[in-house]
């Protein structure tokens, strides 16, 4: 027995295959959640032309959630979801998207709303604290244009305006 | 017991039928193996294709459809050059912007692929048989199953011989193979060439290899914040299940077919039994009383249609055998059917089975009649 340890215990000290070093478990950023309606808010389209400033209110619906990241687009209220025309709407098998709108026209209307962590980056996170697509929220926090002209607003909190409710047995996208 | 020789004897003394059913399991195992490699090669084109370290960037509006995808070709050199977390080899960035079209020559359809040196690096499993990539203008390097997806002889697509496509005139310079992938059913080009020929302005996607498949969620990010160049990150893993998903009513087709198939060696077997049991009855009867149990009559029926089944099948697999290997084409691609090994077997355990279910109801019959009926003739 103690002859079968010995030989696997060095098959494995000789195989030179380092241990991956497993990242720390990305959470959902909890603290994000406000828990009152903080006011007045600017559309997404506003937001953009305003560009960077004090801190404001800009409301509008998820339209991505990016894997592994607090981060999402945010799309202006304005432009209406494939889901949201009702009945009509039936046969569209992702209703949760504006698949029906041109992407120039999408792009025009979103911005980024990143939740940056104390070294400045994007946080590692898992999902967005019960927050899912096309859910209308008010994200605070201020904004900043980069080189290419995207803008992005650096959450300092968000709340959950209104959730659609979308048709039974849906299968919603990871 | 009752000597196997009996059951042997018996199959001989009726050979024309026996033969028949031999050739009928033969026919279906054969069936039985073509359907399920069918739906194994259909299963492997997109699944072998697949890596887990490449990412696809695709315009935002075309969801996970390479085809409907559209990105300006601005957007794609910047992506390419830009997206984090890439591989890089010889001072080449592992990112490849791509032009996919589905071409007609004549009738016929073929897919082009228009690329740039970083393409090798992104998709490692394409590998120049016969002479070389393209270097001139208007060269194609063909996969090893173009020929089989447009529907033409090889020879059409030799090296060196000229196609036309797009209204220009290609000079074959070499063969790739990609064993098992989607890919080896395309043919390759300069990407500059194939947006002159077509004059197209934009381009299908940028293929992005990653240093490490971890870095999936960076990418994805840095799609989504780049706005401006309208482009999303699908993982290749991701857009192969939805092009597998799209085969999947195909595929299951094919298994219910093998199932029926199966269904229909147990019946001609049992077919051959019933029928070896009507014209047998006062010798089964009087095995019996001669002092063999109901048991051992039975499973010398049983082992005469085990028998029967099983040279059937071996019949079958020496079929498949000589067969080959046969290209098929598909929407998307083509694929070799791979009838191996493991296949094989499976078609003799098929026919092995449909022996054995077709065997038992007419040996249950044999048995369950009564013996001074059975004597008599009268059952």
């Amino acid at each position: 027995m103690r002859r079968v340890l010995v030989i696997a215990t060095l098959l494995f000290a000789c195989s030179g295959e380092e241990p991956k070093k497993a990242a720390p478990p990305a959470t959902p950023p909890l603290d994000l959640l406000l828990k009152a309606d903080p006011g007045e808010a600017l559309s997404v389209l506003v937001a953009k032309e305003e560009g960077p400033g004090e801190e404001v209110v800009v409301v509008g619906r998820i339209k991505t959630i990016v894997k592994g990241f607090a981060s999402f687009q945010l799309i202006d209220q304005a432009l209406d979801y494939c889901g949201s025309g009702g009945d009509s709407m039936e046969d569209c098998p992702t209703p949760w998207d504006y698949c029906c709108i041109a992407g120039p026209v999408q792009n025009e209307h979103t911005l980024v709303v990143d939740a940056d962590g104390e070294d400045g980056k994007v946080m590692k996170a898992s999902g967005l604290a019960g927050l899912r697509l096309l859910d209308l929220v008010k994200v605070k926090g201020k904004l900043s244009r980069d080189e290419h002209d995207n803008v992005t607003l650096h959450a300092t909190g968000w709340f959950l305006v209104e959730r659609p409710n979308l048709r039974e047995g849906l299968r919603w996208p990871e | 017991m009752i000597p196997i020789a009996y059951a042997l004897r018996n199959l001989w003394r009726r050979r024309a039928r026996t033969i028949a059913t031999i050739l009928g399991i033969g026919a279906t195992t054969l069936l039985v193996v073509v359907m399920t490699a069918f739906s194994a090669g259909l299963d492997n084109a997109s699944a072998k294709t697949a890596r887990d370290d490449v990412v696809i960037l695709l315009g935002t509006s075309a969801e996970v459809d390479l085809v409907r995808s559209v990105v300006t070709r601005g957007s794609a050199e910047a992506a390419a050059a830009a997206v984090p977390g890439v591989l890089s080899a010889g001072g080449v960035r592992a990112a490849s912007v791509e032009l996919h079209l589905a071409t007609r020559s004549g009738d016929r359809i073929g897919l082009l692929r228009g690329v740039n040196p970083a393409a090798y690096l992104v998709h490692p499993q394409v590998s120049v048989i016969e002479g070389r990539d393209p270097r001139g203008p208007f060269e194609l390097m063909v996969g090893r199953l173009a020929a089989t997806r447009m529907g033409l002889p090889e020879s059409d697509l030799a090296v060196g011989r000229t196609i036309r496509l797009e209204n220009r005139d290609w000079k074959v310079s070499g063969r790739f193979a990609a064993p098992g992938t989607v890919m080896e059913a395309e043919m390759w080009t300069r990407l500059d060439d194939l947006m002159l020929a077509t004059k197209r302005e934009d381009v299908s996607c940028v293929a992005v290899r990653l240093e490490d498949p971890d870095a999936i969620d960076d990418v994805r990010l840095f799609a989504a914040r780049r706005l401006d160049l309208e482009i999303a990150a699908v993982p290749e893993a991701e857009l192969m299940r939805e092009l597998e998903r799209g085969l999947k009513p195909i595929t299951a087709l094919a298994r219910w077919m093998a199932l029926l198939v199966l269904a229909a060696g147990a019946f001609a077997c049992a077919n051959t039994m019933f029928a070896a049991v009507l014209a047998r009855t006062r010798e089964l009867a009087t095995l019996r009383a001669l002092g063999y149990s109901p048991f051992a009559v039975a499973i010398s029926l049983v082992q005469e249609a085990t028998l029967v089944a099983f040279l059937g099948g071996a019949f079958g697999v020496f079929a498949a055998l000589a067969i080959g290997h046969i290209s098929l084409r598909f929407p998307m691609g083509a694929f070799t059917l791979d009838l191996d090994v493991q296949r094989r077997a499976l078609g003799l355990g098929a026919a092995v089975v449909s022996g054995l279910l077709g065997g038992i109801v007419p040996a249950l019959r044999a048995v369950r009649m009564r013996l001074v009926d059975a004597l008599g003739g009268k059952a």
